[in-house]
Order: structure tokens, then sequence, then C-alpha cells
């Protein structure tokens, strides 16, 4: 059955899903692009990642309690379904190592002189360490880490609220189309196609109906910080957050309360911190079960160490200069990332109407191949 | 060859398998032979002595009482034992009985209370070794073991540890039974078990289990059951080794058993369901399971009014995080960010750290561990000296140190801060300590990221904790929501209906209150 | 043999650990104040540094010694004057960056630049503009003995009180050059002579014109801006009365509101000014029981509120800079012609009418009604 053992609730799922969708989106805001409009395209975001949780809500209600795994293979047949979960791996791991990447670059800002492979491998161990001690432990520390985010995200917003300029807001119609209509289409594959982790992680939840619900509200309470995101961004730099690299740091230098100026830049690093530990481990841990499930291992604990070593190798050849991964990410990483994330589990759905009640265990022998 | 070899290792085990078999005596009416086993068994040790009687009408039979010296009470077993043994008139009243004579005399002449029979030899002395008195009859295989016991215990007084303000003034003491006794007094409800047990080779100590059988899960009770069966030990002297052996996690700086000195919080937690573990010979007695929270749970706090309780319940937790943080903030602020000081405070820090000749990381480990051997000094040193030990302390660190430029004024505060609030959460004590000193190598290593992943990790091992079954840091982290009212706050004692669900079974207390003052006005009215 | 191996790991990481980004606290010079000048080549800097043990010790003498080091660019200039200083500089307490007007000739941006990419300057830094030498300014002193840096924070934070300047951090500086429409503005510093040494003083506004410098303008234009850019905190009016007389009224509270009135192809602006003041001191003998003069009082005030905004305006659209923000407006709300004519929307400010009302009333009158001198006056 399912190699993982342990279980979650379906809040649990909730707050993994907002931090997952709030991580990289505090960090380095995609749709500040768009400039002032930059809240349309979050809005739209965040509409789509709505009509992404009904789509993996009705997939993962057509096979409870089994992984994807194994209805992959149910819906695509053997192989197509085996190059499917593989390619998901592949997405897992990279987004895993983009997300890390992000993390160290900001980390760098801090303290420049650090030489990178040293965070990496702090930041691996501690990542390391909680896939180790299993899910329950990642979904409470995740739940506690959500409600310090959201702290200190209304406390930063409130300390800001006297410099916001709600003005900046305004002319709903932009002279650069063209870059608005570049940021659509990143937000729509990063980060919200990245979604797709969290099929692997709707089974582990203590019922599907439990499951549902969990989803649905994570997904509106991720894509709602990342709308107040985006917007508050927005109104404290109007035009200027498309050249910003992390607005969420740079907003919170600019808070300046009284005589005495306060440095609420801490709270603010502290927790994107802990948000991209959690972002981090998620992608490794969907990534560990996909293998994990694929070979029917008894445990996914065998598979860390090797997946700390080429996490810690791959992640140390990524440029610190992240803007240079945008060539990258317009080229081909969002149409990967809209694929694996919308097309194929549309297709799924769809294909799942026509497969006739083939729920149950998957079939562990893979010396019966199925027969096309 | 390998094999060979370890089974000839395996043969020269220097752990025995089991109890070598003891050489006894098979039983025997002999009343010679039995005092002929007890002089060779206790040759070298005078206070396991022998009183030779002559009973029965006309003093025809033998007996002999056998107990410890100095364990026994002697004017009790004169009064009560011996008197009515050679008082030949009261044998006339069991000569008709149909009882065997031992029963007889048990039942008729004997004035005790605790009154058994036992054949077994090393039974017989394993029981006066613990204060009995055996009362050995000539022609008879039975022996009567009596409990005329008067053990050396101390009286009841509050413990030192573990003050309240306003709560009864009774601690447990080392005896088993008076612990039993005091738990009896506390809750007098017919549910209340108190199973005993023996644990330990050598000193037999035992071992009583407490619970509500109506309100405990049944889990939890034999999963202590299991636990207590699981290991084999040559000497148990205190709980806190048992604690070792049966605990869910004997590696973690975090205390998953809770021990404690007084009777009103034992019963306490017994009436939420959880199982007290009493051991003979330490006044601590064991609770299981055990939550985070509870180590900021004191009686106290159930005594005055809940608004100031609930306020000094969030000091405690404030300290407790105050005690772990503080050196590491202050290391990791002058190190690494300094731009988070406020300009004035960044120039005094400044000024007082140009004097210091180290780094500040080395600097607060200098001082952390001077004040770990002070703290570590003055629990040893007796009364008279301690003062002293104290000021000289005190004088040396704060004024000397740090005119001689060894170490600045910012970082005695810093220190001297955090191990105040290390005692005001006194469970946690050696928990903070061991996390402060991790979490300050960790700052001087990276800053606040390091001191980030330290925090990270910390809280993955807690959630992964367990209890006996139970989550550690349960009402917060799987959320249960009935339970929040006695976590961080302490609401008012009608808002606390429900038991905890993680080890209760039966939910509903019977938490409720009256509505008086309606009542009254209505009749007023009339 | 598992643990062994992490234990060695664990053993050996802390003893490679260099700790790389430490830096002690009394390692670093704290700079607090910064004065940038331009000769054409190279960027003179005038650093401003802060010895802690002074300040601790709390002793009457200057706690500032100066550095002066000089670079192709501002950060080579910041590099350089590590030449001079045996300890590294850091930034993280710097409060206030002067910039020459010699400095300024090549545009805000190239100064600004380094400030903004850099992590360990906050954005929270006052920006001050100096017609003389900044080396001169740094030298002169601030009343009450404080080191410059902080005198130069203190004074400007206290012109909330006065309004006569528009004050602008770094923040602003940024927004203004990230966002079309309105143009920085920032307080303009300069020296007087006050018995024979040289102190500090704030002149009025330094303009931009996007990242150009265009000019300045005094105190009372300054104060007419702020009353257009809705920045006023608190100040005194100063009105006539008849006999050459003055009253003073101290403004409680101000709001502005500025509407776009667009018609076709014709731009408008109505700029609404409400104000609130309390009457702080009069020498003309006004009775506040009286309705009607109370109700003059308020016209007059409105009416010197408006003089002063209309010099400001005039002041302005002289210069050709448009520090209000008209342009963001119309912007915001008509989007469309905003793009036909941002090219040349300073010119054509100084042509569109803009009207000005104003609203006034009047609080209260203190502890006392009329003129303090009721019996026995000069005659």
């Amino acid at each position: 059955m399912l190699v993982e053992k342990q279980r979650i609730s379906g809040e649990q799922l909730a707050f993994m899903v907002g931090a997952q969708l709030m991580g990289n989106v505090l960090l380095i805001d995609p749709a500040s692009y768009a400039g002032h409009l930059g809240w349309v395209v979050s809005l739209t975001g965040g509409l789509y990642a709505l009509f992404l949780c009904w789509i993996y809500n009705s997939l993962s209600g057509k096979f409870p309690g089994i992984s994807p795994t194994d209805y992959a293979v149910i819906l695509f047949g053997d192989f197509l379904g085996k190059a499917v979960i593989l390619s998901h791996f592949v997405l897992f791991m990279l987004s895993a190592m983009v997300s890390f990447n992000d993390f160290l670059a900001f980390t760098n800002l801090g303290m420049p002189e650090t030489p990178k492979i040293v965070i990496i491998i702090c930041q691996a161990v501690v990542v390391m360490i909680a896939l180790y001690l299993g899910l329950e432990s990642i979904a409470r520390t995740t739940v506690f880490i959500i409600v310090f985010s959201i702290l200190s995200f209304v406390l930063s917003t409130v300390l800001a609220l006297k410099d916001m300029d709600f003005m900046l807001l305004l002319p709903l119609a932009t002279d650069r189309p063209q870059e608005f209509w570049q940021s659509l289409f990143t937000v729509i594959g990063w980060p919200f196609s990245q979604l797709v982790l969290f099929l692997w992680f709707i089974p582990l939840v203590n019922n599907p109906k439990e499951a549902k619900k969990g989803l649905l509200r994570g997904v509106l309470l991720g894509s709602s910080i990342v709308f107040f995101a985006s917007l508050r961004n927005i109104c404290i730099f109007g035009d200027g957050v498309t050249n910003q690299l992390f607005p969420a740091i740079s907003f919170a230098r600019n808070i300046s309360i009284g005589a005495n100026v306060m440095r609420v830049e801490i709270i603010t690093s502290l927790t994107l911190n802990f948000i991209g530990f959690v972002s981090t481990t998620l992608f490794l841990y969907a990534s560990v079960l996909c293998i994990a499930q694929m070979f029917n291992l008894r445990s996914h604990r065998t598979l860390i160490l090797p997946l700390f070593v080429v996490v810690v190798l791959i992640t140390s050849r990524l440029p610190l200069n992240i803007a240079l991964l945008s060539w990258a990410e317009r080229h081909f990483i969002r149409y990967f990332l809209f694929i694996m994330g919308f097309v194929l589990p549309v297709i799924g759905v769809i294909r799942s109407f026509f497969v006739k009640e083939k729920q149950g265990p998957a079939k562990k022998n893979r010396s019966t191949k199925a027969r096309r | 060859m390998l094999r060979w070899i370890k089974n000839k290792l395996d043969s020269l085990l220097l752990f025995p398998q089991e109890d070598p078999a003891p050489k006894l005596p098979p039983p025997t009416k002999s009343l010679d032979q039995k005092l002929n086993y007890i002089k060779s068994q206790f040759r070298e040790s005078p206070d396991v002595s022998t009183r030779e009687l002559r009973i029965g009408p006309g003093g025809k039979t033998r007996a002999a009482l056998f107990f410890v010296e100095g364990m026994v009470d002697k004017e009790a077993l004169g009064i009560r034992v011996i008197r009515p043994l050679v008082q030949e008139e009261l044998y006339k009243n069991i000569e008709d009985t149909p009882l065997s004579y031992v029963e007889a005399i048990a039942k008729h002449l004997l004035l005790s209370v605790e009154v058994k029979t036992e054949k077994k030899m090393h039974e017989i002395v394993e029981c006066v070794l613990q204060g009995d008195t055996a009362l050995f009859i000539d022609g008879c295989e039975d022996a009567l073991i009596l409990g005329h016991r008067k053990l050396q215990t101390r009286a009841i007084e509050e413990p030192d540890s573990e003050r309240t303000t306003q709560g009864p003034r009774a601690g447990f003491v080392e005896d088993v039974r008076i612990n039993t006794a005091l738990l009896r007094q506390t809750i007098s409800s017919p549910n209340l078990v108190l199973e005993m047990t023996t644990v330990g080779v050598q000193t037999k100590t035992k071992i009583c289990i407490a619970y509500l059988k109506d309100i405990v899960r049944p889990e939890i009770v034999a999963e202590v059951k299991r636990r207590l069966n699981s290991f084999k030990i040559d000497a148990l002297i205190t709980s806190g080794m048992l604690t070792e052996l049966i605990s869910d996690a004997p590696h973690s700086i975090f205390p998953v058993v809770a021990y404690s000195e007084r009777p009103d919080k034992v019963a306490s937690k017994i009436l939420c369901g959880r199982v007290a573990i009493i051991v003979d010979g330490t006044p601590f007695v064991l609770t299981v399971p055990h939550l985070f929270i509870e180590n900021f749970q004191v009686p106290s706090d159930y005594a005055s009014p809940w608004v100031f309780q609930s306020f000094v319940r969030l000091l405690r937790l404030f300290s407790f995080l105050v005690s772990i943080f503080t050196v590491p903030f202050y290391v990791g602020i002058t190190s690494f960010h300094q731009e988070l000081l406020p300009n004035k405070l960044a120039m005094t820090i400044a000024a007082a750290r140009m004097a210091v000749p180290f780094s500040a990381i080395v600097e607060a480990l200098v001082l952390a561990f001077f004040f770990e051997i002070l703290r570590e000094a003055s629990l040893r040193i007796p009364g008279v000296a301690g003062g002293a030990v104290n000021i000289v302390g005190a004088l040396v660190v704060g004024e000397a140190a740090v005119n001689a430029g060894i170490v600045g004024a910012p970082m005695v505060i810093a220190i001297s801060l955090s191990a105040i609030a290390n005692f005001v959460v006194t469970p946690l004590a050696e928990s903070a300590t061991l996390l402060r000193y991790v979490f300050l190598l960790l700052v001087g290593f990276m800053g606040f990221y390091g001191l980030a992943y330290g925090v990270i990790v910390t809280t993955l091992y807690l959630t992964s904790l367990y209890s006996f079954g139970v989550p550690y840091l349960s009402p917060l982290s799987p959320v249960i929501p009935d339970q929040l009212g006695d976590t961080v706050i302490r609401t008012p004692i009608w808002n606390r209906v429900f038991r905890p669900r993680q080890f209760a079974k039966d939910r509903k207390r019977a938490e409720f209150r009256l509505t008086h003052q309606k009542q009254n006005t209505k009749d007023e009215n009339h | 043999m598992k643990k062994l191996l992490i234990a060695l790991f664990c053993l050996i990481l802390t003893f490679t650990s260099g700790c790389w980004s430490s830096y002690e606290i009394e390692e670093l010079a704290l700079a607090s104040a910064v004065g940038v000048d331009y000769d054409g080549t190279k960027y003179n800097l005038t650093i401003q540094i802060i010895k802690p043990e002074i300040v601790a010790e709390k002793t009457g003498t200057d706690p500032v010694t100066t550095i002066y080091s000089s670079g192709a660019t501002m950060f080579d200039a910041i590099r350089n004057a590590l030449s001079y200083s045996p300890k590294r500089l850091y930034w993280g307490y710097l409060q206030t960056m002067i910039f020459s007007e010699r400095a300024l000739e090549k545009g805000l941006a190239c100064l600004i630049d380094f400030l903004s990419r850099d992590f360990e300057i906050r954005p929270i830094i006052w920006i001050a503009v100096t017609e003389k030498d900044p080396e001169e300014l740094l030298k002169a002193k601030v009343s009450q003995d404080v080191p410059s840096g902080e005198g130069i924070n203190a004074m400007i934070e206290s012109q909330k009180g006065l309004s006569k300047c528009v004050h602008s951090m770094l923040t602003q500086a940024l927004i203004c050059l990230g966002n079309e429409g309105r143009d920085f503005a920032c307080a303009l510093f300069g020296t007087t002579k006050m018995e024979d040494e040289e102190f500090m003083e704030i002149k009025g506004t330094a303009l931009f014109r996007g990242e150009q410098y265009v000019g300045s303008i005094d105190t009372l234009e300054s104060r007419g801006l702020l009353w257009l850019m809705d920045r006023i905190k608190s100040g005194i009016i100063v009105l006539k009365a008849p006999q050459d007389e003055k009253l003073a009224l101290e403004i409680l509270s101000s709001k502005t509101k500025i509407k776009t009135k667009v018609d076709g192809d014709k731009i408008g602006f109505e700029v609404t000014i409400e104000v609130v003041s309390n009457l702080a001191e009069q020498t003309a003998n006004l009775n506040p029981a009286h309705p009607d003069q109370w109700k003059e009082l308020a016209e007059k005030q409105a009416q010197h509120v408006k003089d002063e905004a209309e010099k400001a305006l005039r002041a302005i659209r002289n210069l050709g800079t448009d520090p209000v923000g008209f342009g963001k407006l119309l912007r915001a709300y008509h989007p469309k012609v905003w793009y036909q004519v941002r090219d040349h929307w300073h010119d054509l400010l100084k042509t569109v009418p803009i009207a000005i009302n104003v609203k006034s009333k009047l609080k209260s009158t203190g502890m006392i009604l009329g003129d303090v001198a009721i019996y026995g006056s000069l005659e």
C-alpha cells in the first residue's frame, strides 16, 4: 500500500498548502514584473489555483487512499504512467533546488562572506532531519511556522500602513501590456502549478473528505496571502516593484515608526527562512514518496542520504544571481510546470471517467504488465 | 569458527540470564533446621536476630520469632505477639477448633493486624528483611508473617523544590505505604487502583501504580505495565533510574516522564487520566504520560484568580524563552547583525566591548561555563559557607572581571538574566541550559540564520516526540481545542469541562458553576 | 557506525567553521553622516564617524572624527575610505546623506544606486542637499553639541513642527524615480553665523525634475509646497491685523484634496485645502467672543494659505518640476490622457489651470480671550 505510514489531518494539509504558496512568493514576488498591475496577476493566479484545486480534488477523489504513483499507472498505462511519475519526480527535485537556491540568495544578502556551500549544507541537513522525522513532524512544525508567518506578515503590513500610498495601485491600464502577460504566464507556471505536489499528500490525510476541504482551505489561504502581499508591495513601491529582487525584505526595511526606527526586517527574514525550509522540505518529501512508492520500498528513509548528496551537489551549481534563471523560466520551465501541473491532471481526470472501476490496491507485481 | 568463538563468549556472559537458583532449604517442620539455616545465613549480621519462645499449654511447644532489630516495633511485638502466646489460659479456646495449630494461633490468639502464612524460606527471609516478623512453630511447616514494622521515616513536610503560595503543605516521603495513604486521602474514590509490583534484584524495590480505572485509558495502563516488565535491573534507588528505563525517549533532553513530590499535584494528574508510579525509597512520584505544557503548570496556578494566573503563566513561558535565547541573541546581534541595535544602545555596547580582548562568542562561553561551575558548587556547599560562595561569585564576576576587562558588563547582565530565568520553569531547567549552549554555538557559527535552523530542528524534534502514545506537544500541536484552556493562559475552572482526550476515556468532568445570584434576586422581588 | 560518522561530521564542522560574516561591534567604525561632493572627475566624501566610548562616557568632548576619501564612483569612494580608517566602516547606523549641488550634476541616480543595492545601508536615511561644500557643512556645529549626523536627523525630524521644508528619505527618492508623475524634493541645508560660529540651518527645499536637480525654493515657498502636497503637520501662520499688529495661528491639522478635471484634451486641477488651527498669539486686541471677528479671522487665514500655495505653485512652475504629483493623479484617473502628454508634462504643467480653494476653520483661543494688556497699554 502506501509507503508512508503516518497520517496528517485536513487542517495540517491546509497549512502545508498555504505554506507552499506563500513560500516562494513572499520571497520573490513573481507578479512584481507586471508593475502596478501585479495585484491583478496575483488575483488571476489565485483563481487559477482554485480551479486546479477542483481538478486535484476530483482526481484524487476517484482514487481515495491510493498514491498517485499507483493511479497514474492505472490511468496512463504502465509505461506512460511511470514516465509521468518520473517526470513529476524531476519536477519536484528541480523545484526544490530552485526554491533552495532562492533562499540561498536571500541568506547571502545578509551574510555575503559566508561561502555558499556552508549554507547549503546546513540547510540541507535541517531538511534531511525533517524528512527523517517523518510527515507528522513536518506537518505540525508547518502549523507553527504558518501561524508565525501570518502574524509577522500582518505586523509588518500594519506597521507600514502609514507609508502606503493607495493611489499607486490605480491606473487599471498599463502601457506595457507585454510585461503584464509575461508576468501572468509566469505566475500560472510558478508558483501555482506547483500545487501538483499535494496530490501525493492527499492520500495521507485521515479521510478523503477532510483532504478535499483541507486542500480548498489551503489554496484560499495561500492565494489570499499572495494577493495581499503583492498588493502591499505595490502600495509601497508602485511601479518600482519590478526592480526589487526581494520585495518583502525591501518592504520591511522601509518601515520607520517614530523617532527610533524599528528593524522589523529581522522578523521578516526569520519568517522567510522558516517558510523556505518548509517549501524545500515539502518538495523533497513528495519526490521521495514518488520514488519510494514506485519501487515499493519499506520506508522512505533509505532515500534520504542519496537525496542529500544530489541536492547539495546540484544546488551548489545554480547561480546566486537568481535573475539569470529568468531566461530558463521564460523559455521552458513555465511550460514544463504548466503541463505537469495542469494538463496532465486534466487528462487524468478525463481519462478516469473512462477507466472502469479499477480502484483498489495497485498491482504490486511488476511482472504482470498490463496488456495494451 | 566465528560461531564457536561467539558461543564461547556467550557462555562467559558477564550478566546472567536469570537469577542464580538460591540454595534454599526445603520446607521442614523442624524448628531447629530453620534456625540453623538462619544462623548460617546471617552469621555476619547480628541485627537479624531470633528470639525463642515456649508457647502452648504448659509451654510445651517451641517457637521462635525471626526479625530484624531496628525495623520492628519491639513494644508492639511484646504486647501483641509474645504476651498472648505465652499466656496459657488462652490456649483452651483453640483446642476444639478444626483449624490447624498455626491457623488457630493466627486467628484467635495473636493481636497483630497483618498476618500471613508462608512456607517458602526465601520468601520468609525477604519479608523479614523488609521489616516483618516471622513466627516459626516447631512441628509446623507454615510460618506466620506478622507486620509490626517501625521503619524510619521523616515527617510530612512541604517539599523544598515545589513550594506553593496557597495550597496544601504536604509532600511525599520515602515509604511507599505512607505515600499511597496520602494519595488515598486526596482521592477517596473506590475506583482508585493501587497495584504493587517489585523491581530490582538486589533491592527488591516496591513500586505502586496508581490510576483511576473508570477514567484512564486501558492502553496506557497496559503500556506502563509492559514497560515495567521489560527490563531487569540490579538495584533501583531513585525514580530517575526508573524514568530512564521506561521513558519513550531516554536520550532526549526534554523530560518525557514527570515527577513530583506533592500529593495534590499527583492527585490532580491522576484525575485527568494519567498513571502515577510511586517508588519505594524516594519521595518523587512519576506520572505518565507527560506533556510539554505540563512543565509550565504549577499547583498554585489554580489557587489564585485566573486572570492574574494567566499573566503569570505567560510570564513563565516568556522566561523559558528568555533563558534560552538571551545570550544567543546578544552574541548574534553584536557579532553579526549590528543593524538591529538602536543607535544609542549600539554606542553603549560598543564602548563596553572595547575593553574586552575576546570575541563575543568566546566571552559568552567563558562566562556561561563559569556560571555553571558556580551553580554546581552552590548546590554542594553546606549551608553556612553557601552564602559566602554566592557573594564571592557575584563579586568576582560582576565587579572584578568587568573592571579587569576580561568580560564586558552587558554580557554579565545577559548571562545573569538567562540564568535567573532558567529557574522559573524548574522541570525544564536542564533542557533550557543545554539548548542555550547549542544555540550559542549555532549563532556563533552563522548568526541568526544558524539560530533559525536550530529552532526549526528543535521544533521538529519536539513535534516528533511521543510520551506513552500521546504526542508530546499535545494540546498545541495536534490542536485539541477544548484542551487549550490550560496551556498558555489558564481559563476559569468552569470552562475546562472536558478531560484530556489523549488519556481519558471518560471525558466529561463534573465542572459547572451554579448561578446563585439570579435565584436570590428572584426571591427578593417577591 | 552511522552514529559515529554523524558525530565525526558534526565535530569537524564545528572546527572548520570560520564564522565568515561575523564582525565584532567594537571593530566597526560607525558612520553617521556622509557628505558627497563631485569635482568633475571624482567624488569626494566626507564621512563622520562617532566614537562610541566618548558617547558612552557622556563627557563633553566631541565624539566625532571625520574621514575624507575620494573615488571614481560612490561605492569606490566609500571603499577607499578604508585606507584612512583602521576599523571597518559600518553603514548600518548612517542617518543622513548630504549631496552638494555639484554632485547632483550627473543626476541623482548615480548617487543612490549604490544606496539601494547595498544591504547594509538602511533605506530610511534622510537625503539633503547643500549649496555649499558638504565638508564645511559637516564641520558646522549643531546647537547643543550633538554630533552632526544625529543633529541633522533631529533637525529634520523637528521640521514636522515647523513645516518649512519638504523632507524626504531615500525611500521617497526611490519611489519618485521608479514611478511616473511625481518628482523628488528634499531638504536644503546651509549654514548661518551665530556668535562667531557656523551653525547648520535648514534653508528650504531642493527640487528635482526626474533625476536632475533644478533648483531650490526658500522656506516660505516650501510651506506653500507642503500645503499642496498635504504634508503639513503643524506650523505657525502669521496674519497681519490693522495698526500693524500681528496674529499668530497654530495649525492643528490640514487636509488637501486634489481633483482632476479633464474635458477631452483640456486638463485642469482643483486643489481643496482644509485648515484647522488655534489662535496662539495676538497683539491686535481681537475679541474672540465676537462671531464676526472670528469669522473674519478664518477668512484671513484662508486667504493667507491660498497666497502661500499659489506662490509655491508659481515657483515650481518656473522651475518646471512637479513635486506635488499632479502627473501621478492624472495617470491614476485618466491614464489615456496621461500616456499622450507624459513626454512633455513638465512644460504642460506651466500652462495647466490649477484652482486653489481653501476652507479654514478656527478652533479655540487658548486660555485667555483678548489681548494680555487689558488695562494700561502703551498710549
